[in-house]
């Protein structure tokens, strides 16, 4: 191991977050290596000093009281289906399908060894907060959408208006998807959001177009030149089928 | 469920951590109110949500949330945001509050001066700030830090090396001080 690539995870080792194998590469170049051993000794002395220090700021006194009679007086948020109350619920924060997915969080983090529809619902599912779905550029105007990307990507996103079919352009957004950068183009169908991320093709990993329900949601991926797509959503199959089919061609 | 088996088992799995929820909303807002009124709001939050928490980690479950109400705030507040950017000395390449030179003597000071060291801490950016509070405060491992703050492990790793050399510029240790 080289002193870049030792620096690289030089933190993730003194965290005892690396695998046995790097850390004993790391160990043994830290140990020859007086440049790195410097580094991890500031390192170190600075943990020290913080724990010393003890710089935790607890919760006042009264808050815990204070948040029991709150809650008291808040019932649970209760299911409701109807679909032109979405967006107000959403922006209280009180949509069940988006709780839903707040509470799934847990199990849709991303693990190593998932696969890139897995990872796509992890996505989805992260974007999904009570504020409503993540967007850096908010628009139903496609023309809006597209420009916002040139000069952050290096590939142009598919955006289509397919309000005629149904699905409303929400907005869209960067993201990262198979540790790339990637496009999330957002619809939305009734009280349902859709996620449709893009990312580059690297090497000969071009996705074969299948369908998948992964922890209660529909994923199709699929490529198109070099560019991988999957949309993402918690509405049906035959629906989310019926999306692609426009997306992928108007 | 009953209401008060709800209250119960929502007072033992997460209001047990009020305390990290507090620490990580204080240090986010760096201010006692306003950390005090998003904790209170987002425990609303989390309150509502309860019924569809799954998984083995409320506590992290319980500090995304508190985050996230954290950072709605801070965003409501535009000024607020706009001194956060500003206030970036560190990346300007500055130097600490006070030009004159730090003599050993200074560090051995203040390395116990807690105020010191929160100051330090207070002048990180946000997003290194938050993931250096969760680790060497919380001791959060990458993988709940990669879930609260909703970056991925190797984000995770690249923001605390960077966030501990911006600390590390402003803390200027000498390092022979506290090897022994
Ligand atoms: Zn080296």
């Amino acid at each position: 191991m080289n002193c870049t690539l030792a620096l690289r995870v030089l933190d993730a080792w003194i965290d005892d977050e690396l695998d046995a194998t790097t850390a004993g590469e790391v160990a043994e170049h830290v140990a020859g290596c007086p440049a790195c051993a410097d580094l991890r000794d500031r390192r170190v002395a600075m943990r020290s000093a913080l724990k010393a220090a003890s710089l935790n700021h607890p919760a006042p006194a009264g808050l815990h009281a204070s948040i029991l009679r709150r809650i008291r007086n808040v019932a649970p948020a209760e299911p409701t289906r109807s679909a032109w109350q979405w967006w107000q619920m959403v922006a209280l924060g009180g949509s069940t399908a988006l709780l839903g997915a707040l509470g799934g969080w847990w199990i849709a983090q991303p693990q190593a060894t998932d696969g890139l529809p897995e990872q796509a619902v992890a996505r989805h599912v992260a974007s999904l907060m009570p504020e409503g779905p993540r967007i850096d550029v908010a628009s139903t105007d496609r023309h809006v959408v597209r420009p916002w990307f040139q000069g952050r990507i290096d590939f142009a996103p598919v955006v289509r208006d397919l309000s005629a079919q149904g699905f409303d352009l929400v907005g869209a957004r960067l993201d990262h998807l198979g540790g790339q950068v990637a496009v999330a183009v957002v619809y939305r169908l009734r009280n349902h959001a859709i996620n449709v991320f893009s990312w580059r093709v690297l090497g000969n990993a071009a996705e074969a177009s299948r369908p998948a329900t992964i922890r209660g949601f529909n994923v199709v991926t699929w490529s198109e030149s070099d560019i991988n797509f999957a949309a993402v959503s918690d509405t049906d199959k035959a629906e989310l089928d019926r999306f692609t089919a426009a997306y992928r061609r108007p | 469920m009953a209401t008060g088996q709800r209250t119960a088992r929502f007072e033992e799995q997460v209001l047990a951590h009020l305390d990290s929820a507090y620490n990580l909303a204080r240090w986010i807002t760096r201010d006692d109110a306003a950390a005090r009124d998003a904790v209170q709001d987002g425990c609303l939050r989390a309150w509502r949500a309860f019924d569809q928490m799954q998984g083995p980690n409320p506590r992290a479950w319980f500090l995304a949330v508190i985050r996230n109400t954290c950072l709605d705030r801070v965003r409501e507040d535009r000024q607020r945001a706009v001194e956060d950017e500003y206030d970036d000395e560190l990346h300007a390449g500055a130097a600490p509050e006070d030009a004159r030179p730090i003599t050993p003597e200074d560090i051995a000071v203040r390395a116990s001066d807690a105020r010191w060291l929160r100051a330090s801490i207070d002048a990180l950016p946000r997003e290194y700030r938050e993931v250096i509070v969760l680790r060497e405060i919380e001791e959060l491992s990458y993988k709940e830090i990669s879930a609260i703050v909703d970056i991925p492990i190797g984000t995770v790793m690249s923001r605390l090396a960077r966030g501990r050399d911006l600390l590390q510029q402003r803390m200027r240790f000498a390092q022979e001080r506290f090897r022994r």
